[in-house]
C-alpha cells in the first residue's frame, strides 16, 4: 500500500503539471479535474492505509513532465495510468479508483485524437511584457521559492489533517490545503508562461512529520507574514498593473490562512 | 532570455534541477543542519569509503529557500570525491568567506555546511557505535537563541 500511495502521488502530479503545462483551454481544465479526482484518491488510500494502522509519506521516483506537444502529455498519462491499474485491489474503493481512471483513459485516448498543441512550459524563455530585468529577476526567485512552499503545505496539512481526531482541526486543514492548492496552480501557470515550469522537489519527511503541531502552526504564520512581505514588495516593484494586482490579491488571501492558523491554535487549548 | 544574465540562468538550471537532491537510504552519515530563526533545515547524507575515507556518494534535501538550493548544489558537488578532511577544510574556508556577505544569503550557504559537519560527527559516532540525531545550528550569519543552544 505505501508504494501504491507513491504511484497515486506521482500519478496526481503528472495531472496537475500536464494541466499546468497546457495552455487555459478544455484540455487544462479536464486534466486539471482529473488532477483533483486523483488527489481525492490520495485522501481517501490513506484514510485506508491509517485504518490498517499502516502509514503513508510523500516519497515520490522520477517523475518527468518535460513534453514537446499535448500528445506526448496524454501519452504519458495513458501509460502511467495502465501501469498502476495492475497494482490495484479488490474491494469499494478500489473498484471506485478502477471505474475513474477507465474513464480518465478513455477521455485521454479521444484527446490524442485532436490536433497536438505545442507545449512552450519548459521552454525558458523567461519572456513576460513589460517585465524590466529586475522585476523578472524577482518574480521567477518569487515562483520557485513559493511553488515549493505551497507544494510543502499541501502535503503536510494533508498528513496533519489524515491524523488528526478532531474535526474542528480538520476542516481547517482541509481549507489551507485548497488555498495552497489554488496558489500552486496560479504561481505554476505563471511559471509555463515564463517557459519555467518544473515540479517542486520532494518535501523531507522532517517538515511533515513534526512533534509538535503548535510550534508548526506558529512558525506557518511566521511563515504567512513572511509571504505577505514578499507579494507587497514584488506588487510593487513589479512594472505590470496586472501582475501587480494578481500579487495583492494573493497578499489579502493570506490574511486569511493566518486567521485559520490562529483558530487551529485556539482549537489546540 | 535578454532579461536574465548567464549566471542568473545557471542558478536557475540548479534551482530547476538541483544536483543530488534527494533522500539515501543506505548512508554511512547523515547530519542537519538548521537554521532556528528561519527553520530553514538540510539533511547531508554520505556514503564513505572506510579504506580511503574519501565521499563516494552525497545526497541532500531541504525545505529551504531558492538560495540554500543552489548553495547545497554547488557544495555537495565540491564535497563528492573528497576526503572528509578536505570535505571539512572546505567548509571552514567556506565560513570564512561568508562571515562577510548580507546575514541572509551567508545564512544559506552556512546550513549547507553546518550539515555536513553534523554528518561528519555521525560519521565518527558511528564509528564507535553511538547511532543519534546530529544537528549543527547557524552561528555565524545569525546568533543562536539561548534557549537554542546545545
Amino acid at each position: 500500500m505505501r508504494e501504491l500511495f507513491r504511484k497515486k502521488h506521482e500519478l496526481w502530479l503528472r495531472f496537475l503539471y500536464g494541466a499546468f503545462a497546457l495552455p487555459k483551454g478544455e484540455e487544462f481544465d479536464r486534466l486539471l479535474d482529473f488532477a483533483a479526482i486523483e488527489f481525492r484518491h490520495l485522501k481517501w488510500l490513506a484514510k485506508e492505509m491509517l485504518a490498517q494502522g499502516l502509514d503513508f509519506d510523500w516519497d515520490r521516483g522520477q517523475v518527468s513532465i518535460v513534453h514537446v506537444t499535448s500528445h506526448g502529455i496524454y501519452e504519458a498519462l495513458i501509460e502511467s495510468l495502465r501501469s498502476i491499474e495492475r497494482t490495484y485491489g479488490v474491494g469499494a474503493l478500489f473498484d471506485r479508483i478502477r471505474s475513474d481512471e477507465a474513464y480518465m483513459q478513455d477521455a485521454l485516448e479521444r484527446m490524442l485524437q485532436d490536433e497536438p498543441i505545442e507545449i512552450t512550459a519548459f521552454s525558458k524563455s523567461l519572456h513576460y511584457e513589460n517585465l524590466d530585468g529586475e522585476s523578472l529577476q524577482a518574480l521567477v526567485q518569487f515562483l520557485f521559492e513559493e511553488s515549493y512552499k505551497e507544494y510543502e503545505l499541501i502535503v503536510t496539512y494533508f498528513y496533519s489533517a489524515m491524523h488528526t481526531d478532531s474535526v474542528g482541526l480538520y476542516s481547517i486543514f482541509e481549507d489551507l490545503i485548497y488555498e495552497s492548492i489554488y496558489h500552486l496552480k496560479s504561481f505554476s501557470v505563471l511559471m509555463a508562461k515564463l517557459g519555467i515550469l518544473t515540479l517542486p522537489r520532494t518535501v523531507m519527511k522532517e517538515v511533515y512529520k513534526f512533534e509538535d503541531l503548535r510550534s508548526f502552526l506558529e512558525k506557518g504564520i511566521e511563515e504567512e507574514l513572511a509571504a505577505k512581505e514578499e507579494c507587497k514588495r514584488l506588487a510593487a516593484a513589479i512594472k505590470d498593473e496586472e501582475l501587480s494586482r494578481f500579487f495583492s490579491y494573493i497578499d489579502n488571501q493570506e490574511n486569511y490562512h493566518i486567521e485559520l492558523m490562529k483558530e487551529a491554535i485556539a482549537l489546540l487549548g | 532570455m535578454e532579461q536574465i544574465d548567464s549566471q542568473q540562468f545557471q542558478y536557475l538550471e540548479l534551482m530547476m534541477n538541483p544536483k543530488n537532491y534527494g533522500e539515501m537510504q543506505d548512508f554511512d552519515a547523515k547530519g542537519y543542519g538548521k537554521n532556528v530563526h528561519t527553520g530553514e533545515m538540510v539533511v547531508i547524507y554520505l556514503k564513505i569509503d572506510p579504506d580511503t575515507q574519501k565521499i563516494t556518494d552525497i545526497s541532500w534535501q531541504t525545505n529551504g529557500c531558492g538560495t540554500t538550493l543552489v548553495s547545497g548544489s554547488l557544495f555537495s558537488e565540491e564535497y563528492k570525491g573528497k576526503t572528509i578532511q578536505e570535505g571539512l577544510d572546505f567548509t571552514y574556508a567556506v565560513f570564512d568567506k561568508i562571515k562577510d556577505n548580507p546575514p541572509p544569503d551567508a545564512a544559506c550557504g552556512e546550513v549547507v555546511a553546518r550539515a555536513f559537519i553534523a554528518a561528519v560527527l555521525d560519521y565518527e559516532d558511528r564509528k564507535k557505535g553511538v547511532e543519534k540525531e546530529h544537528i549543527e545550528l547557524v552561528t555565524i550569519a545569525c546568533p543562536v537563541p539561548e534557549e537554542e543552544e546545545k
